[in-house]
């Protein structure tokens, strides 16, 4: 596969998220995939496609935006600008209607036209922060918006 | 540059802050390089961030897990480890080791560093620190993570 082709998988995977069409990742993601969530690790496609659809469920508007993006080898890296509405419950959560934007990045190995692992970095603070699941005492020095 | 020059750059800014060794830094990172991520706008900007690094974590060490290019670009993901044994932004030290999963975005121009984007984990870092204080309703969310 070129580097365009490998590509064209996370543009597709990406695609299918915001269509919220999930059956489309089994066409692009193998089944025993490995996705490192920060420190925590979904084993294989279907406990992948479980993450995503309580997602969506959570945050009904959820879209991705590819703000970045390159491919070298088998690995395709992205930086992703994510905007989503809290409006149903989310893992117990009753919705808190919060709109929220939030940046990540992953880094996926694709071998003949699938993704057989994943690496994304999130920075959940604001996230949780906005749900009201957490506070944020921050640093004695610190300007805390 | 080709790509392994480009990686090979980086990879002596990791081993410079490694080492704590900054001499290497004016032939790496360009006068005017931005980091986006901390509103960085110079090297000297750069420069104050990791001498209070230096100060707060002096023992940390930055492991590159994968580093990838592709035109001007290079991606490095990295696991941070460090301790916190001196003061950081005013924070008395904890003692605390912590470590972070990061991923660092270079943009390089004529063999330096001229922008960059860091997306960590930093709840998980700020949790490690106890910075972080669950709300009742973030309680019956992580029951695991209360004790």
């Amino acid at each position: 596969m070129s580097l365009e082709e490998n590509k064209a998988i996370i543009r597709k995977v990406i695609e299918a998220i915001n269509k919220q069409n999930i059956a489309l990742l089994d066409e692009l993601i193998a089944s025993d995939c490995v996705y490192h969530m920060n420190v925590q690790q979904i084993q294989g496609l279907e406990a992948l496609k479980q993450v995503i659809e309580a997602e969506i469920k959570g945050f009904p508007d959820l879209h991705v935006a590819i703000k970045d993006m390159m491919a070298e080898g088998d690995k395709v890296c992205v930086r992703l600008e994510e905007t989503f509405t809290h409006t149903n419950e989310f893992r117990g959560l009753a919705p808190t209607g919060k709109k929220i934007t939030d940046t990540a990045v992953a880094i996926f190995s694709i071998v003949e036209g699938k993704i057989v692992e994943g690496w994304g970095v999130y920075d959940q603070m604001d996230f949780f922060k906005q749900l009201g699941v957490i506070e944020y005492k921050g640093f004695p020095d610190e300007k805390v918006s | 540059m080709s790509l392994d020059e480009n990686k090979a750059i980086i990879r002596r800014w990791f081993e410079a802050e490694n080492k704590k060794d900054l001499s290497p830094i004016d032939d790496i990172v360009a006068p005017d390089f931005v980091d986006h991520t901390h509103q960085l706008k110079s090297r000297g900007e750069y420069m104050q961030r990791i001498n209070m690094f230096i100060k707060g974590f002096p023992d940390f060490h930055e492991t590159i897990e994968d580093i990838i290019a592709e035109g001007d670009k290079v991606w490095v993901r990295f696991k941070f480890a460090g301790t916190h044994t001196g003061e950081y932004l005013g924070l008395a030290p904890t003692g605390k080791k912590i470590t972070v999963e990061c991923v660092d975005i270079f943009r390089i121009v004529d063999g330096k560093a001229v922008e960059e984007w860091e997306i960590a984990d930093g709840l998980d870092s700020l949790k490690q620190l106890g910075l972080i204080e669950y709300t009742e309703k973030g309680k019956k969310l992580f029951p695991e993570d209360v004790k």
